[in-house]
């Protein structure tokens, strides 16, 4: 779904959307749906709220479909609606605090091969300890910013108007936490691909 | 390893990283196959990759069902356009009241009150909230991925829901009319009742039946139906036994005979049946089955076969499917499950 700024997919998805066109609006939102939604489960962590702040900019599209003015990508409009939203519950929910508590350690998941060996078993979990360390030194906006960069596959622009940051600051973030995995690669004695 | 502690180059500066260029799907070709060489070499080292990456992007979230959020959004849009253009007239209306003489002036109150009158009524009758049509008042049956209902309905009509499937009973189901509004996939076992036909509604597709079982899968635009006994009209078009017919999207309907019916009929007895299909089809029903997320590392993958009957789509089950049976090497971080060739 749009590969970049200005894609032809983004283009005939504007012109739909201009024209009024509800089966094309139906399009832009089953595409952008799932990347949207995740987006903003991890800043509101929340499944239902997740879902009326992605629900809400869907309608919002639509009702300003004639005036819409996007600067970069489709995308970068939408996931910046959606954390604007998104910061506003959190600035209203009383129970923000609870929210900076769920960035941490336990969120590597569980993982596995089957059939491993116990001593394999053994030097896994010894891996995951050490991934979940090394995420836990990843502040939220960094961990925000590379999920959109490893997970979305975005561009720089497009993750600073995201975010609300600069392009600077989000070349920053990814490249810090590359590093943070990279430093896990060395050491376990792998040196990364050339 | 202390010297990434306070970088102060970007990547501009710095030599290009090929892994993180591969991480951001920046890499094609030759250059993407060489992170994959690597990665096939020191496997332990991609696991550590992928539990990172997952960790940060979230693999463990699975959203909720688009399809719900498209409808809502549909039917508030329709409402948002026409209170537009309620609200336009009115305002025309009432800019002339302040500009006619008095004897003219009442009766622009009168039709400026008309107005008004009539446009709360509209208001009213729009506002979802408020929609008094037959699902106004309504119970609505949802599952999720990786698990099943048994629903029996008050006239006697038993229904089986496949995983990630919502089913929408209305409060007067079998009181003048019987209909239910299906999204997913469900088994149903209708009772006879004189008069009253059930009706299935899935997106615009209609089946109408007397007293049969048959199935529905509408996960997609594309709506197919199996009939198991009794005769189902769709759109129109009469199933008898045994029949399974198809409908796309522009109401098209196609109908194959004499089918068997296991394999579209599996869940409603417990079972995934995969019959000869490609491994790329067959993600979509195993990760609704096992509620996983299933990823193919190797891109050839794609078109292994796959014959397979899951039961309790577990998540061993499933693993051992891949690892034993079709001898493929196997890493799972959280729900996703990443298949690579041995």
């Amino acid at each position: 779904m749009g590969d970049g700024p200005g894609s032809v997919d983004d283009r005939e998805l504007l012109d739909g959307l201009r024209r009024g066109d509800g089966a094309v609006f139906d399009q832009l939102c089953l595409g952008y749906h799932d990347a949207l939604w995740r987006f903003a489960f991890r800043i509101v962590r929340s499944r239902e709220v997740a879902q009326d702040v992605v629900q809400d900019v869907f309608l919002n599209v639509w009702e300003r479909r004639a005036e819409l003015a996007i600067t970069t990508s489709l995308a970068a409009y939408l996931f910046s609606a959606v954390r604007r939203r998104a910061l506003v519950y959190l600035r209203n929910d009383r129970t923000a605090t609870r929210i900076a508590a769920t960035w941490g350690p336990g969120d590597v998941p569980a993982s596995g091969t089957v059939g491993e060996s116990p001593l394999a078993e053994v030097e896994r979990e010894e891996r995951e300890a050490m991934v979940a360390r090394a995420l836990a030194t990843l502040p939220p906006a960094r961990r925000q910013a590379v999920a959109l960069r490893w997970g979305e596959h975005m561009e720089y622009e497009e993750i600073a108007e995201a975010m609300g940051i600069s392009v600077e600051a989000a070349r920053a973030h990814v490249s810090r936490a590359y590093r943070t995995l990279r430093g896990l690669l060395r050491v376990m004695g792998v040196d990364p691909p050339v | 390893m202390t010297s990434d502690s306070f970088p102060t180059q970007s990547f501009e500066d710095s030599e290009v990283e090929l892994l993180e260029l591969y991480l951001a799907g920046k890499l094609t070709g030759s250059a993407a196959e060489r992170v994959e060489r690597w990665m096939a070499a020191h496997k332990d080292a991609r696991e550590v990759v992928e539990m990172f990456r997952g960790g940060v992007v979230g693999v463990d979230t699975k959203a909720p069902d688009a399809w719900e959020i498209v409808e809502w959004v549909r039917a508030r849009r329709g409402w948002h356009d026409r209170r537009k253009a309620s609200v336009s007239w009115a305002g025309h209306a009432t800019w002339k009241l302040g500009t006619q003489p008095l004897r003219q002036r009442r009766w622009s109150m009168v039709t400026g009150l008309t107005v008004a009158v009539l446009l709360v009524l509209a208001l009213f009758r729009e506002i979802p909230w408020v929609r008094h049509t037959e699902f106004y008042s309504r119970t609505t049956y949802t599952t999720a991925a990786g698990q099943r209902a048994n629903i029996e309905l008050r006239d006697g009509t038993h229904i089986i829901l496949a995983p990630a499937t919502r089913l929408e009973i209305p409060e007067d189901f079998a009181r003048r009319s019987r209909t239910v509004r299906l999204s997913g996939e469900a088994y149903f076992d209708v009772a006879h009742t004189a008069g009253m036909p059930f009706v299935v509604e899935a997106g615009k597709v209609r089946t109408v039946v007397l007293g049969t079982a048959f199935g529905v899968r509408a996960y997609h635009r594309t709506v197919q139906l199996a009939v198991r006994s009794g005769r189902v009209a769709v759109n129109g078009t009469v199933l008898n036994a045994h029949d399974i017919a198809r409908v796309t999207s522009n109401s098209t309907v196609t109908v194959l005979h004499d089918q068997s019916l296991d394999a579209v009929l599996g869940f409603a007895a417990g079972r995934l049946v995969l019959t000869d299909m490609p491994l790329q089809d067959a993600i979509e029903s195993l990760d609704r089955w096992c509620d996983v997320n299933v990823q193919l590392g190797d891109p050839a993958l794609a078109r292994l076969t796959i014959n397979a009957i899951l039961t309790d789509g577990s998540m061993g089950e499933l693993l051992e499917m891949f690892q034993v049976t079709y001898g493929l090497h196997v890493v799972h971080v959280g729900r996703t499950i990443t298949l690579y060739p041995r």
